[in-house]
C-alpha cells in the first residue's frame, strides 16, 4: 500500500516535471542554440528524475523511454547536436508517451513505446556512435580498470551499464556496522540492492582477518561496485548505506550533465568523490527552497472549505441572534430604568409625606420599598459593560472567520498558467498542421482561479485557442496579400476585475464574416430568415455559439464538427461567467470569458415565494421588473394557454415559482395580515379595475383602498437568462443580495432539475439555490414561438413603416428623434460624475468607465450654452459602450418616417419631419456612432 | 552466549579417506574438517574456538577441506570465520578449499571468495 503511495507521489511529480518540460522544449526550438545552458539543463533533469524516480518500482518502459530521451538531451547541452523541428517534434513525442504512462502507470506493461524510441533513435544513434569512437580513440576504457580493489570487474558489464544511463557506485559496507547490527546478512543485502540495480563487483578486503582466532569478531569489510538508476541523493537511502561509503564513480559524465563542461582530462581520482562532501550539497540546498511549499490532498482542502463554510453560517446566525438579544436586553433595560425611576418617586413621596406625617407604620413601609428597589437593582441591572465585551469578541470572530475562510479559499487558488502553460504546444502543432505562422502572447499567468474552475477552464480554453488558431488566423500568403505581417498573433491574457477574472482570447485574422454567419445560421436553421433582418452585428456574431453552428468551410480535425462554440458557451456558463465576442471583419476577433473567483461563494439575489426563501445566483439575473398591481392586466398576456409579459416590445414567458415546484398558492391578507389560499387558477385572474367594478369605484370614492390596487399585490418578476433566452420568473418578494455559501445538493435532491444547490441564511434556515437553466427546462419553455410572434410583430412594424421615435433635447432650441431600436438603455447622470481626460468626457457606471460624446461635437447642430446638472445618457448599440449625452427626454411616438430630407441634412441625419407640431431631426445613429468610432479619439 | 537447542552443531573430523573409481580421490594427506547446522551469530565464535583447537591437533598435512555441505545458512560472521580459517591454514603452510551446499556456495561465490581459495559446491 504505501508503494502504490508513494508511487501515485512519483506520478504526481513527474507530471508536473512533464509539464514543464514541454514550454521549454518549444523554447529550446525557437531560440535553438542561443538558448542558455540553464534551460536545457533544467528539461535534462526534469527528465532524468523521471527516469530515476521510476527506476525505484523497475517500471521499464518509462525508465527506456526517459532514459532515451535524455541520452539525447545531453547532447544537446554538448552542442553535439542542433535542435531542429524534427527533434523537437521526436522529444515531444516522447514527453506526450509518458504523460500517456503517467496516466496508466500500473500497466504501462501494455504501452507501446517502439513508435517514439524509433523518431528518437537516428538523434540517439549519433550518440552511440559517436560514443563508441572516443572509445577506440582513447586509451582503452580507462574508467574500468582503474577501480581500485576490483581488477576482475567485467569492463564490459560496466560499459553497459554506464550506457543504458545508469549511475555506477562504489560502495564499502562494513561487516558488523551495517549488515549484523541491522539484522541482515551479506545474502539479504544482495537481494535488496538487486531490486534496485546491478551488482556488478564484490570483494571481500581479506586483510581485515589475520588468523583465525578471533576471526568472527573482526570487521569485515565488502567493497562493491554497483550499478543504479537512483541518483546520488538517493542511493544512500537505497542501499541502506551511509552517504561517507559511498563513492560515485562516473561523476564525470554526471557532472557533464549538471554543469556545461568538466575537462577531460581530469583523471578517475579527481572526478570520484565522496558523496556527501560535494553531491549532497547542492541537492540539500534545493530540498530547503522546495519545504516552502506542501503537497495536500485535494479532499481535505475541500473538507477544510466546508467547514469554513459551516463556520461562516454559525457566525451569522451568532451575530443575529446576539443582535436580537442585545435589542432585547436594551429594551428591558429601559423598562428597568422607568420602573427605577417610579419607584425613587415613590420613595421621594412617601419620604416627604412621611415628614409632614410620621407614623412607624409608614416608616416600615418606606424601608420596605428601599429594600425592593435594592433587591430589585441586585436582580435585574445588567451589567452593559460585559455586553459590549461580549460584542468586541464577536466582532474579532466575525474577522478571524472571514479572514480563516479566504485564506482557505486561497489555498485551492491556483494560477491560470496551470491552463496556460499548454498553448504554446498546441498552437505550435497546430501552426504546423495548417501551415500557419503563429505567434502566441501570454500575459497575466499570475492571476489566480479556484481549481474546480481551472479544471474546467481547459476544454473551453483550448476549443478557442484552437478555433482562434484554425478559423481566424488566414494563411501566410492570405495575410501578405491584405497587408498584415505573415505571422499571426494570438493573444491569450487574463486579468482580474473586482471579483471576477477576464480571460480573453484574441487574435489579428480575419474576423468573424457576418453575411456568412447569418447565411448559415439560416440554412442550418438556427434562425429563421426574418429575424436575421433584425439582428444587429452583435447578435449576429454571438450566433456562432448557438446549438449546431459552425462557421469552418471545412471541417478540419482540428476544430469544428459544429457543437464547439455551444459547449464551450454552455461550460462557461455552467461555471457561472460568460462569454463575449468581438470581432471586427478583417482585424481580428477578441472572446472574452467572464469567470467568478470562486465557485464555493458567490454573489446572489435572495426571494421568497409562499414565505419560502430561494438564491438565485446574481450571473443568470438580467432585471428586476415590478408590475404594479393595477397594471397586471395589461401587462400580462395569454398565448397559447401560457402567460407572457410585455418588455420593452419583447415578449417573455413567464413561470411562476411556486406553480413550478407544486407550492400551495396562498397570499397575506392585508387586512388580517393571516396566510390564506390563493383559489384563483391563474394570477393574472384578478378582476381589473374597469368602470363597471362598482365595488371598486365604490370603494374609491370612498378614498378606501382596494386589495387589488394594493401595493403589496404588486407581480414580481426577475427577468433570467437561460442561454441566449430571457424569461420571467415570478416571485413574492426580493429580499436582499447576499453572498452565498454554496452547499452541494444531497443526493435525493439531484434529480430535480431546479436547484444547482442549497445554502443555509444567516437565520439559520437552508435556502435553495435555484439554477435559471434548469427552472426553463423544467417549465418547458418554448422561445421559438415567442420569437416568431414578436418577430411578425416587428415585421408588421416593418411593413406600415412604424418607429418607435424617441424624443428629445439637447438643451438648445432642437429637438431630436432617434429611433428606439437603436439604443440599449437610457441612464440618468449628474455632471459631477463626468470626467475630463484631455477634452475628452468619460462617465464611470459599475467600475466601467465610457466615453461620453455631445451630438453637437459631430453634427451640424446647435452647442448649449449651459450645462445642466443632471442629464440623461443615451447608451447606443454598438461594440463599445458609448454615451451620448442629452439634456432631456420627452416621448416615444410610434410613427411613420415622412422625412424632410432637403433642409437639414448630413452624415448621421436621416432627415427632420413634424412630430407633436415640431420640427424634429431624426438622427441615424449607426451613422453618428461611425463618425465617433472613426474619430481616434474615442476610438 | 551460544545459542543451545536447535542451532546445534558439530565438528566431525576425517581421516584420510581413499576412493576408487573415476570419481575425486582425497589422498592421505586430506583433512576434512565438518560443520553442520548454520553459520550464524554467535554460535560462530563458539565454533571458532573449537577450530583453533581441532587445528592445533591437526599434523601438518597438506590440504584441509573445510566442509560446509551440511551448513544452510551462513552470516557474515560465518564468512570470517571462513576467511580466518584461510588466513590460519595460510599461515601453517596448509592448503585450504572449501565444500559447501549450494546455498553458502552461492553467497561465497557471489562475494568472489571463490577469486581467494577454491570452493566446491556439493551436488
Amino acid at each position: 500500500m504505501q508503494d502504490m503511495e508513494l508511487l501515485h507521489d512519483l506520478v504526481q511529480e513527474s507530471r508536473e516535471h512533464l509539464q514543464n518540460i514541454e514550454p521549454d522544449l518549444l523554447e529550446l526550438e525557437q531560440n535553438g542554440e542561443s538558448v542558455s545552458d540553464e534551460l536545457i539543463n533544467r528539461v535534462f533533469r526534469a527528465v532524468h528524475s523521471i527516469k530515476g524516480g521510476f527506476g525505484f518500482f523497475g517500471i521499464e518502459k518509462v525508465i527506456q523511454l526517459a532514459h532515451s530521451m535524455e541520452n539525447i538531451l545531453s547532447r544537446i547541452r554538448d552542442h553535439e547536436l542542433n535542435v531542429t523541428k524534427d527533434l523537437t517534434d521526436a522529444l515531444l513525442k516522447g514527453i506526450d508517451k509518458l504523460q500517456v504512462m503517467m496516466d496508466d502507470i500500473e500497466n504501462t506493461d501494455s504501452i507501446d513505446i517502439g513508435p517514439e524510441l524509433e523518431t528518437l533513435a537516428p538523434f540517439r544513434q549519433q550518440t552511440v556512435s559517436k560514443e563508441s569512437k572516443t572509445d577506440s580513440d582513447g586509451t582503452q576504457k580507462p574508467e574500468e580498470s582503474t577501480i581500485p580493489g576490483h581488477p576482475y570487474l567485467d569492463p564490459d558489464q560496466m560499459e553497459k551499464a554506464r550506457k543504458s544511463g545508469k549511475f555506477i557506485y562504489n560502495i564499502t559496507a562494513e561487516s558488523i556496522k551495517d549488515i549484523e547490527e541491522r539484522d541482515l546478512t551479506p545474502q539479504k543485502i544482495i537481494e535488496n540492492w538487486e531490486k534496485i540495480g546491478e551488482i556488478l563487483d564484490i570483494t571481500v578486503n581479506l586483510d581485515d582477518i589475520e588468523q583465525l582466532s578471533g576471526s568472527s569478531n573482526k570487521n569485515l569489510t565488502f567493497s562493491i561496485v554497483f550499478a543504479s538508476v537512483l541518483e546520488p541523493d538517493l542511493i544512500s537511502t537505497g542501499c541502506e548505506i551511509p552517504d561517507n561509503q559511498i563513492e560515485l564513480l562516473n561523476k564525470k559524465e554526471l557532472s557533464k550533465n549538471d554543469n556545461s563542461k568538466t575537462s577531460d582530462n581530469h583523471n578517475k581520482e579527481q572526478e570520484s568523490s565522496k558523496l556527501n562532501e560535494t553531491e549532497k550539497k547542492p541537492v540539500h540546498s534545493e530540498s530547503h527552497a522546495i519545504d516552502e511549499s506542501l503537497r495536500v490532498r485535494v479532499s481535505l482542502l475541500n473538507n477544510l472549505m466546508n467547514l469554513a463554510g459551516e463556520l461562516v453560517l454559525s457566525r451569522n446566525q451568532l451575530v443575529q441572534l446576539f443582535n436580537k438579544k442585545l435589542s432585547d436586553l436594551l429594551q428591558t433595560d429601559s423598562h428597568f430604568s422607568d420602573f427605577n425611576r417610579t419607584i425613587e418617586q415613590s420613595i421621594t413621596s412617601a419620604s416627604e409625606a412621611i415628614e409632614l406625617n410620621p407614623s412607624s407604620e409608614a416608616n416600615t413601609l418606606l424601608s420596605e420599598l428601599y429594600k425592593i428597589k435594592e433587591s430589585f437593582k441586585n436582580c435585574f441591572s445588567f451589567p452593559m459593560q460585559e455586553i459590549s465585551g461580549i460584542n468586541a469578541s464577536l466582532q474579532s470572530i466575525d474577522t478571524v472567520t472571514s479572514l480563516l475562510q479566504e485564506n482557505i479559499m486561497q489555498t485551492r487558488l491556483q494560477p491560470v498558467s496551470v491552463v496556460f502553460q499548454k498553448f504554446p504546444r498546441v498552437v505550435r502543432d497546430l501552426a504546423h498542421k495548417l501551415g500557419k505562422q503563429i505567434n502566441l502572447e501570454m500575459t497575466g499567468q499570475d492571476v489566480e482561479l479556484d481549481k474546480s474552475i481551472i479544471e474546467l477552464l481547459s476544454d473551453p480554453l483550448t476549443h478557442l485557442v484552437r478555433n482562434s488558431a484554425d478559423h481566424g488566423i488566414e494563411l501566410p500568403q492570405q495575410r501578405t496579400k491584405a497587408g498584415k505581417n505573415p505571422a499571426g498573433k494570438l493573444e491569450l491574457s487574463a486579468s482580474q476585475q473586482g471579483g471576477k477574472v477576464i480571460i480573453k482570447v484574441s487574435d489579428d485574422g480575419k474576423g468573424l464574416d457576418s453575411e456568412k454567419i447569418i447565411e448559415h445560421a439560416v440554412t442550418k436553421g438556427v434562425i429563421s430568415d426574418q429575424s436575421a433582418a433584425n439582428m444587429s452585428i452583435h447578435e449576429i456574431q454571438m450566433l456562432i455559439m448557438a446549438p449546431g453552428f459552425s462557421t469552418a468551410e471545412k471541417i478540419s480535425d482540428v476544430s469544428g464538427r459544429g457543437v464547439g462554440m455551444d459547449v464551450v458557451r454552455a461550460n462557461i456558463e455552467r461555471l457561472g461567467g460568460s462569454i463575449d465576442i468581438e470581432s471586427d471583419p478583417g482585424y481580428g476577433t477578441s472572446i472574452t470569458l467572464t469567470l467568478p473567483l470562486t465557485l464555493a461563494i458567490i454573489p446572489s439575489l435572495i426571494i421568497s415565494t409562499e414565505g419560502r426563501n430561494f438564491a438565485i445566483p446574481q450571473v443568470g439575473v438580467e432585471e428586476l421588473v415590478r408590475i404594479r398591481a393595477f397594471e397586471v392586466t395589461s401587462k400580462i398576456e395569454r398565448i397559447q394557454n401560457a402567460e407572457v409579459m410585455r418588455l420593452r416590445g419583447k415578449l417573455l414567458p413567464l413561470v411562476r415559482l411556486s406553480e413550478l415546484l407544486e407550492l400551495q398558492p396562498t397570499f397575506v391578507h392585508p387586512e388580517t395580515g393571516e396566510r390564506m389560499e390563493d383559489r384563483r387558477a391563474h394570477w393574472s385572474d384578478r378582476r381589473g379595475p374597469d368602470k363597471k367594478d362598482h365595488k371598486l369605484a365604490d370603494n374609491r370614492r370612498k378614498g378606501k383602498e382596494d386589495r387589488r390596487e394594493n401595493v403589496s399585490n404588486a407581480v414580481m418578476v426577475i427577468v433570467l437568462k437561460s442561454g441566449q433566452y430571457l424569461y420571467g420568473l415570478v416571485v413574492d418578494q426580493v429580499l436582499d443580495n447576499e453572498e452565498i455559501v454554496v452547499k452541494p445538493l444531497p443526493e435525493y435532491l439531484k434529480s430535480t432539475q431546479c436547484y444547482t444547490g442549497a445554502t443555509i441564511m444567516g437565520d439559520g434556515k437552508v435556502a435553495m439555490i435555484l439554477d435559471p437553466g434548469g427552472i426553463a427546462q423544467k417549465a418547458d419553455l418554448r422561445f421559438s414561438d415567442l420569437e416568431d410572434d414578436s418577430i411578425n410583430k416587428n415585421q408588421n412594424d416593418l411593413q406600415n413603416d412604424l418607429h418607435e421615435i424617441l424624443l428629445f433635447d439637447t438643451g438648445t432650441q432642437e429637438r431630436f428623434g432617434l429611433d428606439l431600436d437603436s439604443i440599449v438603455r437610457i441612464e440618468t447622470a449628474e455632471s459631477k460624475e463626468v470626467e475630463l481626460v484631455g477634452n475628452r468626457e468619460f462617465l464611470k457606471r459599475d467600475q466601467v468607465t465610457f466615453p461620453l460624446i455631445h451630438i453637437h461635437d459631430f453634427l451640424p447642430v446647435n452647442k448649449p450654452e449651459n450645462k445642466s446638472d443632471t442629464f440623461y445618457v443615451l447608451i447606443p448599440r454598438n461594440r463599445r459602450k458609448i454615451g451620448v449625452a442629452v439634456n432631456q427626454v420627452f416621448d416615444v411616438v410610434h410613427s411613420e418616417y415622412k422625412l424632410q430630407t432637403n433642409e437639414i441634412h448630413g452624415s448621421g441625419i436621416l432627415g427632420s419631419m413634424i412630430i407633436n407640431d415640431r420640427l424634429t431631426i431624426i438622427l441615424d445613429m449607426p451613422a453618428l456612432l461611425g463618425a465617433v468610432n472613426s474619430n481616434a479619439g474615442v476610438h | 552466549m551460544a545459542k543451545k537447542g536447535t542451532n546445534s552443531s558439530s565438528i566431525k573430523t576425517t581421516g584420510t579417506k581413499k576412493t576408487t573409481g573415476t570419481k575425486k580421490t582425497y589422498d592421505t594427506k586430506t583433512k576434512k574438517i565438518k560443520i553442520s547446522g548454520s553459520l550464524v551469530g554467535n554460535r560462530v565464535n563458539v565454533l571458532e574456538s573449537e577450530l583453533l583447537e581441532k587445528l592445533k591437533s591437526i599434523k601438518p598435512e597438506k590440504e584441509i577441506i573445510f566442509d560446509l555441505t551440511k551448513v544452510d545458512y551462513i552470516d557474515s560472521r560465518g564468512i570470517s570465520l571462513c576467511i580466518g580459517m584461510y588466513k590460519e591454514c595460510l599461515k601453517k603452510g596448509f592448503d585450504f578449499s572449501i565444500e559447501s551446499s549450494s546455498n553458502v556456495y552461492r553467497i561465497l561465490n557471489q562475494i568472489n571468495l571463490t577469486r581467494v581459495f577454491p570452493i566446491k559446491e556439493a551436488s
